[in-house]
């Protein structure tokens, strides 16, 4: 099996590498059959990849050691739904993942745009397979996921127990297909720049990628901060970690192309700034993808260190000096075909947004490579909290906040003082109207959180408004009732009713964030059981008893957990019942750890008990006190050591697991006082909702529509009939 | 080293191989008639475009952001392209009708030529009018 994998992968790169060739070579020589023989160079590395991808998978479940990688990352006791998605738990893994929905997507723009753009397609393919000859490269002659040990062992080492989580499962792939998708508009940005074809043309052709891209990384991101507050046991969603904010650069400067193209599309302006912002974008993909494996900088989330430092440098390298070369070199023809006519307007409130977007996305990146930079100048690394980035990022929010509330309200070219009194006076009055309510619930004393509410109000007041009048303006055209009329307002409008629909959800989630930021409690605290805690906002939790348990799977005992259970009030009124717990999995294949010791040398994990509510969620995890348990398992472990080979294995086996049970039931009959970080949150249920605001609202946007699929059909079918006769 | 692996790997190459070799063992019309589906899909995106526009600019009317003024200048001026736009596509449709024809015509007269028909450098025998999209 390996070897079939590395036979594929193989193959793989040396399509690559021709798709390249014969790409430069038929966009060079203008012969339109090598530039097809090269897209069809993409199919094949696509039905390759798959393979190969396969192959390793197929490794994973069958827990075939002989793999490495599958040795390092995986174990008879990891759950099947695990194993499947500890393939890109490993750096081999991930890159062939990565190469694997790059030729996947690459294929299906291609063959979606096969018919189009014939002058910039070679050049994009070039790109394109470019990347895919890196990744394969790497695989090829540096970390190939098919490498084998030449003994397999009976056990592999075990998936990281912090990944063994349902969100991991989809998490990496969401955010590797946004970051491979984000390759696909910086290659056709590349073609147009090389053949001068800077007209809204390919924006055209690609704008549903670069969204199906910020769709994707925009679900990578939102699964990863719900990880992070489910899993990670600190009670937060976003911690300003170097692997987060890799996801989040390409996501920032995405957002802001995804505005600019629009005046470009509308105005014939901000060429030289969309060329820019998307082969900025596309870099800082390939920098994320780097960020997350390399482990240059410490992260909570950088799961191995890479080898992989100085090929990605030199990619990248590559990336920003073909990129400002490009650029400067067609600069004439990215001249804009119009001047901006005034302030107030659409496209300087899109130019607005976008500087606000590239000024966040700034911020974050000089704040994720501080360290290494503080390195080179002073010799010591220094990193930059949360606080930091809070300074600029909170205002930077405000107004981009603002701004889209005004965006979708606002006349293009110029705003006359009449236009904006009709279109901003409810908002207005929705935005003043939160602010005078809010003021009586001590919000006054957060005043930036009390700011966002009241932008957010406003913006939400300006995109309802819209809705309003759309319906409205509909309904006077055709009649129909209400409802009908909103439903066929986003049907046949779906950028304009989807691009609100994303506002609102950012306007929601903003609220969420801007509330559970300024109006958190959080209390770490030791208890004994029986001792009650004051949590703030007439919450208090009281220490039950403490539990624990052995998690035992087909495969044997997958982790010891000890927790606590705890009352949770309100007012004095008992509201629910909490179970905190944290897991110790044992160390597989590492008799050194010792019998009853490696379950306690392991890694272990926080499981975190949430009573989470519209309003509020009430979040505990636990640490508990195992010092006088370690006491007793070191006594067991020289005890087995000794009896180890001396007892018959099936009675040593069942001491062992007496043992075992012994400790687990031990600690719930006398348990020390275990140390509890308790955190009254306010509205993080809004976060979750605003992004499930924005990503139906990305989904309205990307929907096929009918049109275009009749269009479609009426232009293959022109064109077949054109074939057959020719050949009659 | 596994056989069947090996097996499985040059099956693969092969069918790469043929994949992309295809468009190279294809003769030159099918990359003329790529090259005519291409433009011809082109101009519908662009054609489609403009429809879009004109549909948005209206709506930006109606919900109050564009004046009338403001809307009936770019209404006017989308309009105008897209006109420009269907008159190219009817172009390239009949262009492509005459390439055609001509190509038949080239053929037939190739085929009698090789058959030693004497008669075969008349005109060949009127077909049956097809119907192509964009001709008039």
């Amino acid at each position: 099996m390996a070897d079939l994998g590395r036979g594929l992968t193989f193959l793989a790169f040396a399509i690559a590498v021709y798709g390249v060739c014969a790409g430069l070579y038929g966009g060079i020589a203008n012969r339109r059959d090598w530039v097809t023989s090269a897209r069809r160079a993409v199919y094949a590395l696509a039905g390759l990849t798959t393979g190969a991808f396969i192959v390793l998978e197929l490794a994973f479940l069958r827990s075939d050691f002989s793999f490495s990688v599958v040795q390092s990352h995986s174990s008879t006791t990891t759950p099947t739904f695990y194993k499947a998605a500890a393939a890109w738990s490993s750096q081999e893994g991930s890159l062939l993942l990565w190469l694997w929905l790059l030729s996947l997507w690459s294929a299906i723009v291609l063959f979606a745009t096969r018919h189009r753009m014939r002058d910039i397609q070679p050049y994009a393919i070039a790109v394109l397979l470019g990347f895919a000859t890196f990744f394969a490269g790497l695989m090829v002659f540096a970390v190939s996921p098919f490498d084998t040990l030449a003994m397999a062992p009976q056990e592999g080492t075990g998936l990281n127990p912090l990944l063994r989580h349902p969100s991991m499962m989809i998490h990496p792939p969401m955010l590797y297909s946004g970051y491979t998708l984000w390759a696909i508009p910086f290659a056709f940005a590349v073609g147009a720049l090389v053949v001068r074809r800077v007209d809204a043309e390919w924006i055209g052709a690609t704008r549903r990628f670069a969204l199906g891209a910020w769709f994707f990384l925009g679900i990578g991101i939102m699964l990863g901060a719900r990880w992070s507050y489910a899993e990670l046991g600190w009670g937060g969603y976003w911690a300003w970690d170097p692997v987060e904010n890799a996801s989040l650069l390409p996501w920032l400067t995405g957002t802001a192309f995804l505005h600019s193209i629009m005046v470009q599309e509308k105005r014939g302006m901000l060429k030289t700034w969309n060329a820019s912002l998307i082969l900025a974008t596309g870099t800082l993909a390939i920098l994320g993808t780097f960020l997350v494996r390399s482990g240059i900088l410490d992260s909570i989330h950088a799961f191995g260190a890479s080898t992989l430092g100085i090929p990605f440098v030199i990619l990248i390298g590559l990336m920003i000096l073909g990129s400002v070369t490009l650029v400067v070199s067609r600069r004439d023809a990215l001249r804009s075909e119009h001047k901006l006519d005034s302030l107030l307007s659409r496209e300087a409130m899109f130019l607005g947004n976008n500087l606000v977007l590239v000024g966040m996305a700034f911020v974050v990146f000089w704040g994720t490579f501080f360290p290494l930079i503080s390195e080179a100048l002073t010799g010591k690394k220094q990193s930059l909290g949360p606080p930091w980035y809070d300074n600029y990022t909170v205002p930077l929010a405000l107004a981009l906040v603002l701004l889209s509330g005004v965006g979708p309200v606002i006349a293009w070219r110029r705003a006359t003082p009449k236009n904006a009194r009709r279109n901003f006076t409810w908002p207005l009055i929705t935005g003043a109207v939160t602010l005078v309510v809010l003021l009586p619930f001590g919000v006054a004393g957060r005043p930036l959180a009390l700011a966002m509410f009241t932008i957010a109000a406003f913006a939400i007041g300006t995109v309802t408004q819209e809705f309003v009048r759309g319906v409205r303006a509909r309904r006077a055209m055709t009649g129909e009732a209400p409802p009908l009329a909103l439903l066929t307002l986003i049907r046949r409008n779906r950028r304009r009713y989807g691009g609100y629909t994303i506002h609102l959800g950012m306007a929601v989630l903003f609220i969420g964030v801007a509330a559970s930021s300024a109006f958190q409690h959080v209390k770490v605290v030791q208890m004994k059981p029986g001792q009650t805690q004051k949590m703030g906002n007439g919450y208090a939790v009281k220490y039950e008893r403490p539990t624990s348990r052995i998690v035992v799977t087909k495969q044997g005992v997958e982790r010891l957990v000890f927790g606590a259970r705890l009352t949770l009030t309100k007012d004095g009124k008992k509201i629910d019942v909490l179970q905190p717990e944290r897991g110790y999995y044992p160390i597989e294949g590492a008799p050194f750890a010792g019998a009853i010791g490696r379950y306690f040398n392991g890694e272990s994990t926080s499981e975190i008990a949430m009573k989470a509510g519209l309003g509020r969620d009430v979040w505990s995890a636990v640490t508990p006190n195992l010092d006088p348990t370690l006491k007793t398992v070191k006594i067991g472990d020289d005890t087995f050591r000794d009896a180890a080979g001396k007892l018959p294995q099936a009675q040593y086996d069942q001491a062992l697991g007496t043992a075992i049970n012994g400790l687990v039931t031990s600690y719930r009959k006398n348990a020390p006082p275990a140390t509890f970080r308790l955190i009254v949150s306010p509205m993080v249920t809004w976060i979750w909702l605003g992004g499930l605001m924005v990503f139906l609202g990305a989904l309205i946007c990307l929907w096929p529509t009918a049109d275009l699929a009749r269009r479609r059909a009426t232009a293959s079918y022109a064109a077949r009939v054109a074939r057959e006769l020719g050949r009659a | 080293m596994d056989v069947f692996a090996v097996l499985l790997v040059l099956l693969a190459a092969f069918a790469a191989a043929y994949v992309v070799a295809g468009p190279l063992r294809r003769g030159r019309f099918e990359a003329d008639d790529q090259a005519h589906q291409a433009q011809l899909a082109d101009l519908e995106t662009a054609k489609e475009a403009r429809y879009r526009e004109i549909r948005e600019a209206e709506m930006d009317f109606r919900t109050g952001k564009l004046s009338e003024a403001d809307w009936k200048a770019i209404d006017r001026q989308l309009r105008a392209e897209a006109v420009e736009l269907l008159r190219r596509l009817d172009a390239l449709g009949a262009a492509e009708a005459q390439r055609m024809r001509q190509g038949a015509e080239a053929a037939a007269a190739e085929q009698a030529t090789a058959a030693g028909d004497a008669d075969a450098a008349a005109p060949p025998p009127a077909r049956k009018p097809v119907d192509v999209p964009g001709e008039r």
